[in-house]
């Protein structure tokens, strides 16, 4: 007896250790990548990085545009996205998730959300750049984004909806309410925490985004802020990516530093979508 | 109000109800003696149907408290010393009946000097006192009030205890009223039973006001009824 | 006339049957109390006065249900239904909405949308369901701040600001504490003046408290349905009284 309760003690701890030590890995690695950028990059941030242009002077080399770029990008692909992916997420969920239809469906976006984001850069070169003769404006790179990024808001739509206990829809059908006021009223408003997460999460996916961009023809070098929703345009990662394969050490340093600006956005959205999921969740209760 | 309330509010109604109608019987059965009035005692005897049918009802209400409210502590003491009064006051209600009956059937003549000295009214004044006194115990769940009862119990036990030799006495000295002597020694013998029910509900009161039982002599603890049970093993 | 009918009503899960033939008939302004061990029926029952069963695939109903002598199953519309019939569930419900919101809930589905009416109608219903003292201070507060005996009021409240002729009650109290269980009964007590009241319970010492007439079920047959005081004193049937004393289920 006592000789098998050490043993199991034993295991206890081996596991422990092994767990400890690969986690403590891990961060390390990350931590080093972490360090070296900061220390590469952080004494480049002052006020002219943001507001420059780019240029082919690495210290007057400018994000400004990068910026500009991928905000009217997002905001083109969120006002895409967002209406046609919730509605798909709330018809899936609410009205057909029994049918067969949807369970087809259903597989199939997940499918798509596992697809390598290259492939939409090439869908979106022949449908929106080529047939819809968008050319490689905004508009493009928009819905090119929009469709990656539809899977994983029509999934976790799904999955917020799922969440909502089914007492809550049997109290308001209880009381006479129809299929939609339902839906509307009580559903989709308890499940907006957990939408909301799944929209910033998207977002922040869709920040990321270089390959399918780059495959659409967003461009490499645009000295100018876009104007319109036709008008050619960059991104921060492609703008690093631009400045990395750059000889000069000065721009090694430039892409440092707007790794970091990329780096804070990202953990920025991260911890808003977590701020928000956790109030909306304590307010919910169940 | 709860519901159980309401109900406990009926059950002390009904049974002032009923005990109102019994203090009439006794009061109309001791006129009917003392003014030699048979109409008067026959309208005693009819309404003695309706002591009994409060009695079922009555019964039948606390039944249904019981099995459909489980009262508990002093809600479930009051039910039970309400069953229970209202078994004493169906009785007394029987010796209401009783002393009417005898004034109807038994022969008239009743010597009133023998009732004076028998002190037969006194008797039943007491008595019918004490009866009110206890009701009003009950429905304002005095317990102070239902101790009264007990010492005048003693006088009453005394005034029957007194009557048996005056009644010898008076046979032997007049041999053609015998049989009206005796009813009036059975009216002694019925007015003191009525006392004793008194006292009955007098304890009632007083178990269910502070659950103390007071029956057969017990001073008050509850397990004396146990020991008495357990140590003739 | 009876404010709820049924004649040989039958209910099927797919291939089981779950209602055997059961007909019984309630009179408007009691409180009628379902009993009877897991599984026997009396929740399905109950559901299919207010046609909740419609939500679940699968079921097959037969039989007649009526509501004032009229055909439930007939009905164009199962909302104008379920506005005369309301449910009050086991667990409370109350909607991630304000107190007030949660109350008028109802009246909003249907259009109304006069601020007088619905304020009217919000502090009635919270009156009627023995909340108004408790919440009148702040109706704007979030319904999930209450207690769990309050948020089943706010429930019955929401139920009753609607109006609803009949009430029914699916373990109404069973989630709560003796103390708000105890407000609750004394609720329907009261309620049954206004409305007519069915309620499922397994608790049998509650379904004697408030009701005034029982209905017994048994693996999806109705057994004995009698005066409450009947069944809890003297029932016909022996297995009512060895479900009522406890000696089964």
């Amino acid at each position: 007896m006592d000789n098998h309760l050490a043993i199991s003690k034993s295991k206890d701890k081996l596991f422990r250790i092994i767990a400890l030590s690969l986690t403590v890995f891990a961060l390390l690695i990350l931590l080093v990548l972490l360090a070296d950028i900061f220390w590469r990059g952080f004494g480049r941030l002052n006020w002219g990085f943001f507001k420059n242009l780019p240029s082919r002077h690495p210290e007057n080399a400018g994000i400004l545009t990068a910026i500009a770029g991928m905000l009217s990008l997002l905001f083109f692909t969120i006002i895409i996205a967002l209406p046609i992916g919730i509605l798909a997420g709330v018809y899936l969920q609410e009205y057909r998730s029994k049918s067969h239809f949807a369970k087809i469906v259903e597989i199939n976006i997940a499918n798509l959300a596992g697809v390598p984001s290259v492939i939409y850069g090439i869908l979106g070169l022949q449908l929106f750049v080529r047939m819809a003769k968008m050319g490689n404006s905004l508009l493009a790179g928009a819905f090119t984004l929009a469709l990656l990024i539809m899977p994983i808001i029509i999934v976790s739509t799904r999955e917020a909806l799922k969440a909502v206990p089914k007492t809550l829809r049997e109290g308001s059908y209880g009381m006479g309410a129809t299929k939609w006021q339902t839906t509307s009223r009580v559903v989709i408003p308890s499940a907006l925490g957990g939408i909301l997460t799944g929209i910033i999460l998207s977002i922040s996916r869709a920040i990321g985004e270089t390959a399918p961009l780059l495959v659409i023809g967003a461009l490499v070098y645009v000295p100018f802020i876009p104007e319109g929703p036709n008008d050619q345009f960059t991104t921060l990662p492609i703008q690093v990516f631009n400045w990395v394969s750059r000889p000069q050490a000065g721009f090694i340093v430039n892409a440092a530093a707007g790794i970091i600006i990329l780096l804070l956005i990202t953990f920025l959205l991260n911890g808003i979508a977590i701020y928000i999921r956790n109030k909306w969740y304590k307010k919910m209760k169940y | 109000m709860t519901h159980l309330q309401e109900q406990l509010d009926y059950l002390k109604i009904a049974l002032t109800d009923m005990a109102t109608l019994v203090e009439n019987q006794l009061q109309k059965s001791i006129n009917a003696l003392m003014e030699q009035d048979e109409d008067l005692a026959n309208e005693v005897l009819h309404n003695e149907i309706r002591v009994n049918a409060y009695e079922l009802k009555i019964d039948k209400d606390c039944e249904n408290i019981f099995a459909l409210l489980t009262p508990v502590a002093h809600d479930m003491r009051f039910v039970f010393a309400s069953l229970k009064i209202n078994a004493d006051l169906e009785r007394i209600g029987d010796y209401a009946e009783g002393i009417s009956k005898i004034v109807v059937d038994g022969k008239k003549g009743f010597d009133f000097n023998l009732v004076q000295t028998l002190d037969l009214k006194h008797m039943f004044d007491i008595v019918f006192a004490m009866f009110k006194d206890v009701m009003v115990a009950y429905s304002e769940n005095d317990s102070r009030l239902a101790r009264s009862v007990f010492s005048r119990d003693l006088l009453v036990n005394d005034l029957n205890h007194k009557a048996m030799p005056i009644i010898v006495d008076y046979c032997k000295e007049n041999n053609q009223t015998i049989p009206q002597a005796i009813e009036l020694l059975s009216i002694m013998r019925k007015l003191e039973r009525v006392g004793d029910h008194i006292t009955n509900i007098a304890e009632e009161v007083i178990f269910f006001k502070e659950a103390q039982v007071l029956k057969h002599g017990n001073k008050g603890g509850d397990n004396s009824a146990d020991f008495v049970l357990n140590s003739e093993q | 006339m009876y404010k709820l009918e049924t004649r040989n009503a039958n209910l099927f899960y797919g291939e089981k049957q779950a209602l055997k033939d059961i007909s019984i008939g309630i009179e408007p302004n009691t409180v009628t109390a379902f009993i009877g061990p897991s599984g026997c029926g009396k929740s399905t029952f109950l559901r299919c006065f207010n046609r909740m069963n419609d939500l679940i695939d699968n079921t097959t109903i037969k039989g007649t249900y009526l509501l004032d002598d009229e055909d439930i199953y007939a009905m164009e519309e199962v909302y104008d239904l379920r506005k005369k019939v309301g449910m009050v569930f086991q667990k409370p419900n109350p909607f991630p909405k304000t107190i007030f919101e949660n109350v008028i809930y109802g009246l909003r589905i249907n259009g109304i949308k006069d601020k007088n009416i619905l304020s009217e109608r919000a502090e009635l219903s919270l009156r009627n369901a023995a909340l108004w003292d408790e919440v009148k201070d702040d109706l704007n507060k979030s319904a999930l701040s209450l207690s769990g005996g309050q948020q089943q009021r706010l429930c019955i409240a929401r139920t009753l600001a609607v109006e609803p002729t009949v009430v029914l009650m699916d373990e109404p109290a069973s989630a709560l504490d003796p103390i708000s269980t105890a407000k609750i009964e004394d609720l329907i007590y009261e309620l049954k003046s206004k409305f007519t009241i069915v309620i499922v319970t397994h608790n049998m010492q509650q379904a004697a408290r408030v009701s005034d007439k029982t209905a017994f079920f048994y693996l999806g047959e109705l057994i004995e349905y009698d005066d409450t005081k009947k069944i809890f004193t003297n029932p016909e049937k022996e297995r009512t009284q060895n479900y009522v004393t406890g000696r089964f289920g």
